[in-house]
C-alpha cells in the first residue's frame, strides 16, 4: 500500500534531518576556523578596495632577499623546505629540462578558441559503491578566459566557466620555484600530505591552458624540492606517445596511491594523468587534441549562446 | 594599502558568526580535507568586497561558494561533484528524523533520485535556511522562479517519498545559472 506523504510533510522531514548545530560546531571547531581565517588575512589577494589582486611586493621582495642573503648558510632553506631528503639530482635535472622547453605562450586571437580535448576514466565513490565513469571533454578557451565545455559519456553535459581564480592560483604568485612552494607551503590547510598538495598545486597549474610559460616552468622546478617525487624520461604514455613521466608517491599519509603526469618532452605539455590505487588504475586522463579553431560547434552554441553567462546543463 | 584595523576587527567577528553555514554547504559537496581552501577563497572575496556586501551576506556567501567549488571542478576536471555530494548527504544528516512520518533512510533515498537542481534547491530551503529571495541570490534566478522551482521540488520529494515518483527525465536539464 503506498502512503501519501504532502510536500509539507516531506519538507519537515527534511528539515529534521539538518545537520545538528553542534555536530557542526565539532567539525568546524574554533581552531579550524581561526587558521582558515589567517589564511585569509594573509593571502596575496588580501588586499581590499582598488588595489589589484596581486602580491605586495615588498613582502615578496623581502622573501627573495632573505633567500639570496642567507641561501649560502643553508638556514633559510631548512625554514622554507621540509626537513628530510629533498628531490634527488635525477629528477631536478629531468624536471629542470622540461622546464627548459616550456614555449612562450601564445596569446589566443580574438574571435578563435583554443581546443583541447580529453578523454577521462575512472572509478568514483558513490553510496552505493564503486562507479565507473568514462567521459570525453573538449573545452573552447576564449581569448579573455571564458570557456565553453561539452562533456560527452558518464557525465553528460555543456558548461560556460567564466575566468575567476582558481583555488591555488599560482598566477599570483612570482614565477620562482622557491617562492612558489613557500607559497603553496603556508597555505595548504585541511590535508594530511602537504606534499601530495604541492604535487596537486602544480598538476593543476599544468592543466590550465591559460597558465603563463614562467609559472608553468616554475611549478615543474618546484616539484624538484618535493619529497615523494620522481621522474623517469623516454617513456611512454598510456597512448604509446614519447613521454617524460612525473609520479608521486606518500607511502606515509596516501599508501598504496601512485599519481603520475606525463609531459611531453618536445614542450612539457600535459598528455596524460593517471592515478593508480593498490595495482589498480583509478583514474586515467588522455590529451587527444589541442588546437586553435575559428569557431564554436553547432550544438555548444546551441546551449550555451556566446553571452558571456555561467550556464551548466546536464 | 594597509589593511583598516577597524575593519579587520569587524569582519573577524562577521566570519565567526556566517561561516558555520558557509561550511555546513561546502560540506555537502566536498570532502573535509578540501572545505578549508573553498572556504577561504569565498571569505578572500569576501573581503576584498566587504563593504559593498548586503547586510544578510549569507546567500552571497553561499552562492559566492558555489561558484568556487564550480570552478574547482573544472580546474579539477574531475567526476568527484555528484557523487561526493549523494556520500556527504548520508554523513552530514541528522541522526533520524524523529516524529517525522518519514524515515531517515526513506528521505535520503528520495533525495538522491531527485535531479541535482530539485536537490540543490531543497537543501537550501530545507538545510541552509534560506527563503525564496536567499534562494534566488544563490541561483541567479528571480525570486519568483526560485520560489516555482522549490514548488516543484517539494513535490517530487513528496512524490518520491510515496513511491509515486516519475521516472527521471533523460533530457538534459538545467541545473543552475551561476550569478
Amino acid at each position: 500500500m503506498t502512503t501519501k506523504i504532502s510536500p509539507d510533510q516531506a519538507m519537515d522531514a527534511l528539515i529534521a534531518a539538518r545537520p545538528d548545530t553542534d555536530a557542526i560546531d565539532q567539525s568546524w571547531y574554533i581552531g579550524r576556523r581561526e587558521q582558515v581565517l589567517r589564511q585569509v588575512m594573509t593571502s596575496p589577494g588580501s588586499a581590499r578596495a582598488a588595489t589589484p589582486l596581486r602580491p605586495r611586493r615588498p613582502r615578496w621582495g623581502l622573501v627573495a632577499a632573505a633567500i639570496a642573503l642567507v641561501a649560502a648558510a643553508g638556514l633559510f632553506i631548512q625554514v622554507l623546505l621540509p626537513l628530510g631528503a629533498p628531490g634527488s639530482p635525477q629528477a631536478a635535472a629531468a624536471l629542470d629540462r622540461l622546464a627548459s622547453v616550456v614555449p612562450a605562450k601564445t596569446p589566443i586571437p580574438d574571435g578563435t578558441y583554443e581546443l583541447t580535448v580529453y578523454q577521462e576514466a575512472g572509478q568514483a565513490e558513490s553510496e552505493n559503491g564503486l562507479v565507473s565513469y568514462r567521459n570525453e571533454r573538449s573545452t573552447w578557451l576564449a581569448s579573455d578566459g571564458w570557456a565553453w565545455v561539452r562533456q560527452t559519456g558518464s557525465d553528460a553535459a555543456y558548461h560556460l566557466f567564466s575566468p575567476i581564480p582558481r583555488n591555488y592560483d599560482l598566477n599570483l604568485v612570482p614565477a620562482d620555484p622557491i617562492v612558489m612552494e613557500a607559497y603553496l607551503r603556508a597555505r595548504v590547510m585541511g590535508s594530511n600530505s602537504v606534499d601530495e598538495a604541492l604535487f596537486v598545486a602544480a598538476q593543476d597549474t599544468l592543466r590550465f591552458d591559460a597558465t603563463p610559460a614562467a609559472t608553468r616552468a616554475a611549478a615543474l622546478r618546484m616539484l624538484a624540492g618535493v619529497p615523494g617525487v620522481t621522474v623517469a624520461e623516454n617513456v611512454t604514455d598510456p597512448q604509446g606517445r614519447p613521454a617524460t613521466e612525473v609520479r608521486f608517491v606518500d607511502e606515509k599519509n596516501r599508501p598504496g596511491v601512485v599519481q603520475s603526469v606525463f609531459l611531453d618532452p618536445s614542450d612539457a605539455q600535459l598528455l596524460a594523468e593517471v592515478d593508480i590505487v593498490d595495482g589498480v588504475p583509478s583514474y586515467t586522463c588522455v590529451y587527444t587534441e589541442r588546437r586553435l579553431v575559428g569557431s564554436l560547434p553547432a550544438d555548444v552554441l546551441s546551449w550555451l549562446g556566446t553571452e558571456r553567462t555561467p550556464k551548466h546543463f546536464r | 594599502m594597509d589593511i583598516d584595523t577597524n575593519g579587520e576587527a569587524e569582519f573577524r567577528a562577521w566570519y565567526q558568526r556566517t561561516s558555520p553555514r558557509v561550511y555546513a554547504y561546502v560540506r555537502r559537496y566536498c570532502s573535509e580535507d578540501d572545505c578549508d581552501d573553498v572556504i577561504a577563497e569565498v571569505y578572500l572575496a569576501a573581503w576584498t568586497r566587504f563593504d559593498e556586501l548586503p547586510a544578510e551576506a549569507v546567500p552571497w556567501l553561499i552562492g559566492t561558494a558555489r561558484n568556487v567549488l564550480a570552478n574547482s571542478w573544472r580546474a579539477r576536471e574531475r567526476r568527484r561533484r555528484l557523487v561526493a555530494a549523494l556520500t556527504g548527504l548520508d554523513s552530514v544528516a541528522a541522526p533520524d528524523c524523529a516524529g517525522q512520518a518519514v524515515e531517515r533512510a526513506d528521505l535520503l533515498r528520495a533525495i538522491a533520485a531527485l535531479r541535482a537542481d530539485d536537490q540543490e534547491v531543497l537543501l537550501l530551503a530545507g538545510w541552509d535556511g534560506l527563503d525564496s529571495s536567499g534562494i534566488a541570490t544563490v541561483l541567479g534566478c528571480s525570486v519568483v522562479a526560485a520560489r516555482a522551482r522549490l514548488s516543484r521540488a517539494r513535490r517530487r520529494l513528496a512524490d518520491g517519498l510515496s513511491d509515486t515518483s516519475e521516472a527521471p527525465d533523460p533530457r538534459f536539464h538545467l541545473i543552475a545559472e551561476a550569478n
